[in-house]
């Protein structure tokens, strides 16, 4: 058996232990090392140009971690992350450093249904009324038979963000919702659900799935300026951040070719900022 | 002698290390959920079901309710299952069947839990919908998921369990004329039935801590009234609201408590099942 | 139906006779027992003697199918006892196994209480009555020359018992199922002198009552308690006769290089 003293001392060593990571995290002063974390929605595209730019800066490493806009703002204002992605604003309050904010341009939405509900698009009237749990029955607005089943995201999710503000406005969403985690786990909810309708960022391939039309608007890639649903994902820093650390972000921010990865740059023609 | 001191030595350094690192683990949730039930008291979140953390509201009783009743779902359905493929594996297949099968079990036990997840959703989810008209999101859906998942280390477990009873005893038994059957009930299961339960709790904690298979198809909304409608467990909201409320916000705090729920839950089963036993023996 | 069949047997007090001819066992391609045969009349005490590993554990284990937990065995040849043809596929095991009780080598108490151990046969069997049962547990114990020792404390773990009690719990276990033959394995080999006296006088006393086979590397053993010897070696009977006759006159060299410890 482990005698009282032994047990002391053991949890006095993890105890030392424990803090004396939180010092050495301290001690590190000049920056090799960028971290970014939050939406995931950013991360295929951050990723994508990270290793150029770890090639004209030799010795810099960057480290890329999901946890959602939310976490990657909160690590940002705690200094345990450099660059924060999210695709929604921050709440009031929220951040409690000035930040800059490096916009990547639209990230859109888009209302995603299986064809079984014999509709081909909505209102956005109608759209809030089925996501807010009024419309139960496709029948209610001329489409088949079936029971309305409205998949979501939780509430940490930007593409939720703007469903919230753009769509629902004050009203909450329906208690009946089906929550799903990611953009996939949506897709196959709606694939797989007949009667299941969703929303989903547009980075993700639209296959077996009616893309329906929101208020006449038809998604077409590439005439993306008329999309009226979209997120504005950007990257947030520390307003007092390192020159390598603002450099990366400029960089990311002028990247072309996002667009494969669901991004329509602000640079492009027609592109107004809200904010 | 030397070398036994240093054996020894690192016996009780492995233990320390176990004790310390655990300490240390349920500290950090105990501080959260402390912080947590000073705001927010420790019965109010436990009775209401007003989940709503951004607007500061923290009712977990349909979470609690959730997990109970989703792993109690999962246990109800795998448990005849696994003790008759227990008995199968570890009294009826010989040689290399047997030994195939647990190999095939071993295996299965590393499918990690999200494929679960995503089977659970492209053919649970629409069986249960076309039994039962509804979306088929809900806690019966989880809890077939769950079931599924928990077979493989489940039946591992009990099927050594079935295998370390001793033939000594086996024999005794048909010796005196018992039929197979008979040895089965009143000689094999029995005499296993310390170590079944054992497996039965691993089983259950499985059950008890499994996220994101669990979230993937019980629809994640905090309410509990129907084993067929969208709800959540401990767990699933604890996945669900982690992006929402990382830690060193407000909100976090809420999560640890849940944790410490979770680890009440358990400890509570493994206090009655050594109650049982105890009963038993004496 | 099961009970009739136990109370109607109790009442008769057959004895039954072994015949074993030309018996053959395999385990898998290897050959344990060849060309077996012998005959055992009722009531009489048969004692196997041999080199390890010569078959006399496997010829037990034929007389009441215990060998049928070995996958890969094959039996060939005939074995009667009493009625039973004991080789036959469609033979009832259960009664055969009632009637041919069998001890071990370890003693193998069953978890659980002294009065349950020595009530499991006959539960099983079906028999329901407290009062019965309490009867036939008090009656085996009494036959095995346990009940003093262990009277007023039958609801104790039999796992508190010693190791020579534990072997009489055994004896009482089978003898509550009313046997008339019992196979006994080298019931002595884990036990004390003591203990070992104690169990060969109850082999003595059951003369005439059972017949009896009883495995044992303990020669001076076979020569008190045994009316006959059987001596085997790698897989064939080499000689049996009475136990005096094979002691003092072995007919087969082999039998007397092994009883004068010759034995390579
Ligand atoms: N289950 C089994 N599978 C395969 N071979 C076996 C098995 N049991 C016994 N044998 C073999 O059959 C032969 C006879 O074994 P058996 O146990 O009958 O010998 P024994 O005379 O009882 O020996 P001992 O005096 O050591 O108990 C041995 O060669 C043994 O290796
Ligand atoms: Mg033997």
């Amino acid at each position: 058996m482990i005698s009282r003293r032994q047990f002391l001392i053991a949890v006095g060593a993890a105890s030392m232990a424990a803090l004396g990571g939180r010092f050495s995290a301290m001690a590190q002063r000049r920056q090799r090392y960028v971290s970014i974390m939050g939406a995931t929605s950013c991360i295929p595209f951050v990723k994508a140009y990270l290793p150029q730019w770890e090639h004209d800066h030799p010795g810099m490493t960057v480290a890329v971690t999901g946890g959602g806009s939310y976490a990657g703002l909160r690590a940002l204002g705690l200094g345990q992350a450099d660059i924060a992605m999210a695709d929604l604003a921050p709440p009031p309050g929220f951040l409690v450093v000035p930040v800059q904010r490096y916009p990547l341009g639209r990230l859109p939405i888009v209302l995603v249904a299986g064809p079984q509900v014999g509709i081909r698009g909505l209102s956005w009237n109608q759209a809030r009324a089925v996501f807010a749990g009024d419309i139960v029955n496709w029948r209610e607005l001329g489409g088949a038979n079936l029971p309305v089943i409205a998949v979501s995201r939780p509430e940490s999710s930007g593409a939720r963000d703007v469903m919230q503000h753009r769509i629902l406005g004050a009203r909450p969403f329906s208690p009946h919702c089906i929550i799903q985690l990611s953009n996939g786990a949506v897709m196959r909810t709606v694939v797989e659900t007949p009667g299941a309708i969703g929303y989903v960022e547009a980075t993700a391939p639209l296959r077996e799935i009616t893309v329906l039309t929101l208020q006449g608007n038809v998604f077409d890639p590439t005439r993306w300026q008329q999309w009226p649903l979209y997120a504005e994902p950007a990257l947030y820093l520390r307003a007092q951040a390192p020159k390598e650390v603002k450099d990366l972000a400029a960089f990311l921010q002028s990247r072309p070719g996002r667009r494969q990865f669901g991004f329509y740059a602000a640079s492009e023609q027609g592109f107004v900022y809200a904010r | 002698m030397r070398a036994d001191r240093w054996a020894q030595g690192i016996f009780q350094a492995a233990f320390g290390l176990f004790i310390a690192v655990w300490t240390v683990f349920l500290a950090v949730i105990a501080v959260g959920a402390w912080h947590f039930v000073v705001i927010n008291g420790w019965i109010t979140p436990l009775l209401s079901t007003h989940w709503s953390p951004l607007a500061g509201h923290y009712g977990m009783l349909a979470f609690i309710l959730g997990s109970i009743t989703v792993t109690a779902l999962a246990l109800i359905l795998a448990a005849p299952w696994v003790l008759a493929l227990a008995v199968a594996g570890g009294r009826i297949l010989r040689g290399t069947m047997q030994q195939t099968f647990i190999q095939l079990l071993t295996v299965f036990v590393a499918v990690p839990s999200v494929i679960y997840g995503w089977w659970g959703l492209t053919i649970i989810v629409p069986l249960v919908r076309r039994l039962s008209g509804t979306s088929g999101f809900g806690p019966l859906s989880a809890g077939v998921v769950l079931a599924l998942m928990i077979v493989p280390t489940f039946s591992i477990m009990a099927l050594h369990a079935v295998r370390q009873v001793p033939s000594a005893l086996v024999e005794g038994s048909l010796a005196l004329g018992a039929t197979d059957d008979q040895t089965l009930w009143h000689m094999v299961l029995p005499s296993a039935w310390p170590a079944l339960a054992q497996a039965f709790l691993v089983a259950v904690g499985r059950a008890l801590g499994e996220t994101i298979a669990v979230q993937m198809v019980i629809g994640g909304q905090s309410r509990l009234t129907s084993l067929l409608k969208p709800s959540a467990t401990l767990t699933s909201q604890l996945l669900t609201d982690l992006a929402l409320m990382p830690p060193k916000t407000p909100g976090h705090d809420a999560l640890d408590f849940m944790a410490i729920w979770l680890v009440l839950l358990m400890a509570v089963l493994v206090g009655l099942q050594y109650r049982m036993r105890r009963g038993l023996r004496g | 139906m099961v009970e009739k069949r136990l109370t109607k047997r109790e009442g008769v007090s057959t004895i039954l006779d072994i015949r074993v001819q030309e018996l053959e066992v395999w385990y898998g391609p290897a050959k344990a027992l060849e060309n077996v045969s012998l005959h055992l009349e009722q009531g009489a005490v048969l004692a196997l003697i041999g080199p390890s590993g010569c078959g006399k554990s496997t010829f037990l284990r034929v007389l009441n199918r215990m060998i049928d937990q070995v996958p890969t065995v094959r039996v060939k040849g005939s074995v009667h006892i009493g009625a039973f043809n004991v080789l036959d596929d469609d033979i009832d095991v259960t009664a055969l196994r009632r009637t041919v009780g069998m001890v071990f080598q370890q003693p193998n108490p069953f978890p659980m209480t002294i009065f349950d151990n020595v009530a499991y046969g006959p539960r099983l069997a079906g028999v329901r009555s407290a009062t019965k049962l309490r009867q036939i547990v008090e009656d085996s114990l009494k036959k095995s020359a346990l009940w003093d020792e262990v009277r007023g404390k039958l609801r104790r773990s039999a796992m508190t018992l010693s190791g020579g009690q534990q072997q009489r719990l055994c004896m009482a276990r089978a003898l509550a199922v009313h046997p008339h033959v019992l196979l006994l394995d080298e019931p002595t080999a884990s036990l004390d002198p003591v203990s070992t006296a104690k169990i060969e006088e109850l082999i003595v006393q059951f003369k005439g009552r059972y017949t009896m086979v009883i495995v044992t590397h303990n020669l001076q053993q076979a020569a008190r308690v045994s009316d006959l010897v059987a001596f085997f070696e790698q897989g064939h009977l080499v000689e049996m006769g009475p136990t005096h006759d094979i002691f003092t006159a072995p007919q087969e060299r082999r039998t007397e290089e092994f009883l004068t410890g010759r034995f390579e």
